[in-house]
């Protein structure tokens, strides 16, 4: 057989994922894992139940595209309450295989070759590729954090064991710049709110100003990923904070896409949501008529039952304190680390990102151990983390558009129970 | 100014299969259309998944499979259908066949590629190969006459009919070498084949490899999803497979279904085994869509396969369906519709021509649109007899080829297609 057998769109992506590969070495190196974001901890008993009841009685048959009716009305009756949101089930949503598969949908369904999607960086990793899939083109406008934090002044700012976010620690986006990128072929804007890799929630100023700049471009549509939205901390409930999607000026030109898998600290559950104006919804059924068809249905309806049980919310606010915990402990714990970081409180997500300007790495590590070529500081920095700390963390330059912006960042993972999480801290004194 | 990307345009209505059971459950039909059984599935999946929603991880699994799921099914295969499967390279699991044949074609083609398809070709194939600006060719299997009731019925002995060559739908080898060219990149076909239930013989695959030797560049597609329902003188899983064939093995991907296989087509779980280039384009672009698979779904169809690897599952499974396939087609031969008929070697369907069929003129039209006569008599079905069937149009490059076709599905229960036949009497 001939060379060519794999389409051209894949050549940049036959590599092991980025993810998949840290993970690979952290279990290789029996590193401390705080890279791939995953909770290590048990994922709740009621969603276990859950898939084993249905699994009994449900059906295993072929069921609707869009998704489930149980699904759809659970998903429905949970948005509404929690978001404020008001979803006709036969129009306004749709349930794919993990909020990655929705994303996969709405880009499909959504973007002509030559669009232009906007995303701030850093960007999860995953947007572009679906992106250039689609013939898209991707421009970065980055984020920009608004000082460097000495871990000093972090420390100072811990109270009874509790740190809040401030000011100094803001990512502000550059509109100037975001003006300059739009144009008439951008037809989408990414806001990922709580943002991974930061932790950033965006404030309903910068959505007010957004919502101003693309009054200017009508064509935009907003596509919001909320992969993280149980998880905000500080002065922010689960769920409620400032969204495109509940915004006056953005609401009807918006798509939200949220997770049930990451709801429920199960990343493999692979159930995920699409909301938003039927105009685009519509399309996005199509593009999973074409795809996966449909999802199993017994996953369905078990998902279906976990958002039944805990609408009243009191679920997710445990979760969601016990991810602050773990953030704080795992911010305390790169400030006491014998690496020179520069830290930032995150206000929400699964993710810490730290700046290693100031950290010493030897050399070796800024060459690829496969094929010798040279590697950006954030990536030397994680194998540096991987092979002599033995805590794994993620390289952040491949958020970036700009690969030079990125390399200065890396993120670490505190979806981690108190074992883990103190286990790296040790490692990294 | 509507948003929706122009590749989308065409297919932002209800798929037809499903159009046809929302009218099938509306108007109180027998469904005989959409392609899923309404018997149980086995219990022991059942079983499977329930124990292992117990115990089984439910954080992110392999992109290409979880380990336990890719090891049962590289033994099955190796088992049943005597290929062997490099676990690492050679396999990836996907979200049902379906899935697999969209990552099949984003991983294979290029915009401006071609593939080729034989017609009656599955109606999914052709939106996703557009969806990768690649072009589809149709290449028409036809059946070598019609056989009508007097002639078909000749051949039912002791409640079965017997395959013969007035059956056989033959594949026009001198227009394919026509259309194939060196843009042709991809071949696809599907055996047993929906709707029509045509198995390829070692013949046919003789005379294909001879012709893609001249053109090196061609993979074949192998769509595998009914490869465990085959009759007559075929077991399952063993019957002429391009993923066996000592010319075509190396260039093909071989498809196949769990969810098909164990009678669950909600499952959603389906296989892509073969050449490690196209696996691995495959597995990166799964990696981008749904990343990875629900553990608790692949651990439980692994030990689906591990209990039923001896095959007997298999067999009776495969005579069900034979019985099912014999009442159908003896029933629609009985009916009081002036059809012509084939006998199926496999599959879950019967195709049946209705070009003698007086159709109301009603039911040509819809909302000002004029159907095609498959279409129309679908409608006749749904809306005189209370039976669905589904029509062949759209598994044709020329849909007037098609016209005359209709597609019935026998996996349903006796009581089902007794109904059916009750009501076509």
């Amino acid at each position: 057989m001939q060379d060519n057998i794999i389409a051209d769109r894949m050549a940049p992506y036959l590599q092991l994922q980025m993810y998949a590969k840290f993970t690979q070495l952290a279990v290789k190196n029996s590193c401390v894992n705080m890279g791939q974001g995953f909770p290590n901890f048990p994922p709740p008993q009621f969603l276990r139940q859950a898939i084993a009841e249905e699994a009994l009685t449900e059906t295993l048959q072929y069921t609707i595209t869009a998704g489930h009716p149980r699904l759809l009305k659970a998903a429905s009756e949970f948005f509404d309450k929690h978001m404020g949101v008001k979803v006709d089930i036969a129009k306004e949503i749709v349930a794919s295989s993990g909020a990655q598969s929705v994303l996969a949908c709405i880009f499909q369904a959504l973007l002509n070759p030559n669009d232009e999607v906007i995303c701030f960086d850093p960007a999860f990793d995953f947007y572009r590729p679906l992106i250039e899939f689609q013939g898209a083109k991707h421009v970065g406008v980055p984020l920009r954090p608004s000082q460097l934090n000495s871990k000093a002044s972090i420390l100072n700012r811990f109270e009874n064991g509790k740190i809040k976010f401030s000011k100094e620690d803001e990512w502000h986006l550059d509109y100037d710049y975001l003006e300059q990128k739009l144009n008439d072929k951008t037809k989408m804007i990414i806001v990922n709110s709580p943002q991974n890799p930061i932790g950033k929630v965006f404030s309903v100023e910068e959505l007010d100003r957004l919502a101003e700049i693309l009054e200017k471009h009508p064509q935009v549509i907003v596509c919001e990923d909320a992969a993280y939205h149980h998880v905000v901390f500080g002065d922010y409930q689960p769920f409620s904070y400032p969204r495109c999607i509940t915004h006056p000026k953005l609401k009807s030109k918006t798509v939200c896409v949220t997770s049930a898998g990451k709801m429920f600290s199960a990343t493999g559950l692979r159930v995920g949501f699409a909301i938003g104006d039927e105009k685009y919804i519509k399309g996005i059924k199509s593009a999973q008529t074409y795809h996966n068809f449909c999802l199993n249905p017994i996953l369905q309806t078990a998902t279906a039952k976990c958002l039944e049980q805990t609408i009243d919310g009191k679920y997710f606010t445990e979760i969601r304190d016990l991810y602050e915990e773990q953030s704080t402990m795992l911010l305390k714990g790169l400030i006491e680390s014998r690496l020179n970081l520069h830290c930032w409180v995150p206000q929400g997500g699964y993710f810490l990102v730290t700046d290693i300007t100031d950290v010493e790495i030897p050399e070796k590590y800024f060459k690829d151990d496969q094929d010798g070529h040279q590697l950006t500081k954030d990536f030397a920095f994680a194998y540096y983390m991987a092979n002599e700390i033995g805590v794994v963390c993620i390289p952040c330059s491949p958020y970036f558009e700009n690969k030079e912006l990125g390399s200065r960042f890396v993120r670490w993972a505190f979806c981690k129970t108190t074992e883990t999480i103190q286990d790296a801290c040790n490692r990294l004194k | 100014m509507q948003p929706i990307a122009n590749r989308m345009l065409n297919y932002l209505q209800p798929q037809m299969y499903a159009k046809f059971t929302m009218l099938a459950n509306q108007k109180g039909c027998v469904n005989l259309g959409q392609g899923f059984p309404n018997f149980p599935s086995p219990q022991m999946l059942r079983d499977a998944l329930s124990e292992e929603a117990q115990t089984e991880s439910l954080q992110y699994t392999m992109t290409s499979g979880h380990p336990k799921l890719l090891n049962s099914a590289s033994k099955f295969f190796e088992q049943q259908i005597g290929c062997k499967v490099n676990v690492d390279k050679e396999i990836m699991v996907s979200s049902g066949a379906q899935a697999v044949l969209s990552c099949v074609m984003q991983g294979v083609l290029n915009p401006g590629d071609e593939v080729i398809l034989f017609d009656p070709a599955f109606d999914l194939y052709r939106p996703m190969i557009e969806f990768q600006g690649a072009k589809h060719i149709g290449v028409p299997i036809i059946p070598k006459k019609l056989n009508n009731k007097q002639e078909i019925i000749k051949r039912y002995r002791n409640g079965k009919f017997q395959y013969s060559q007035d059956d056989d739908w033959e594949l026009d080898f001198n227009y394919l070498e026509k259309v194939i060219n060196k843009k042709t990149k991809l071949l696809l076909l599907n055996s047993p084949m929906n709707p029509i239930g045509k198995v390829f013989s070692t013949e046919e695959y003789n005379q294909l490899a001879d012709i893609l030797d001249k053109h090196p560049q061609v993979v074949v597609c192998e769509d595998a999803a009914y490869h465990h329902i085959t009759f007559g003188k075929y077991q399952p899983f063993n019957y002429p497979r391009c993923i066996t064939h000592p010319r075509l093995k190396d260039k093909t991907v071989c498809v196949t279904s769990a969810g098909k296989m164990y009678s669950a087509t909600g499952l959603r779980i389906g296989f892509a085994v073969g050449n490690e280039e196209i696996i691995k384009g495959i597995k990166a672009a799964q990696t981008y869509h749904i990343f990875c698979l629900n553990p608790v779904i692949q651990t439980a169809t692994a030990r689906c396969l591990d209990q039923t690897i001896d095959g007997k599952y298999f067999q009776s499974v495969k005579n069900l369906y034979e019985e099912q396939a014999n009442m159908l087609l003896k029933g629609l031969v009985d009916s009081r519709l002036n059809m012509n008929y084939w006998v199926p070697q496999g599959g879950y369907f019967v195709v049946t021509d209705i070009s003698e069929i007086q159709i109301p003129e009603k039911y040509f039209n819809d909302n000002g649109v004029r159907l095609t006569r498959d279409f129309a008599f679908a409608y006749y079905m749904i809306n005189e007899f209370g039976v669905v069937c589904i029509p062949c149009s759209p598994y044709y490059e020329n849909k007037a080829l098609g016209q005359n076709y209709v597609r019935w599905a026998f996996c349903k229960t006796s009581e089902t297609i007794q109904d059916a036949i009750n009501r076509l009497k």
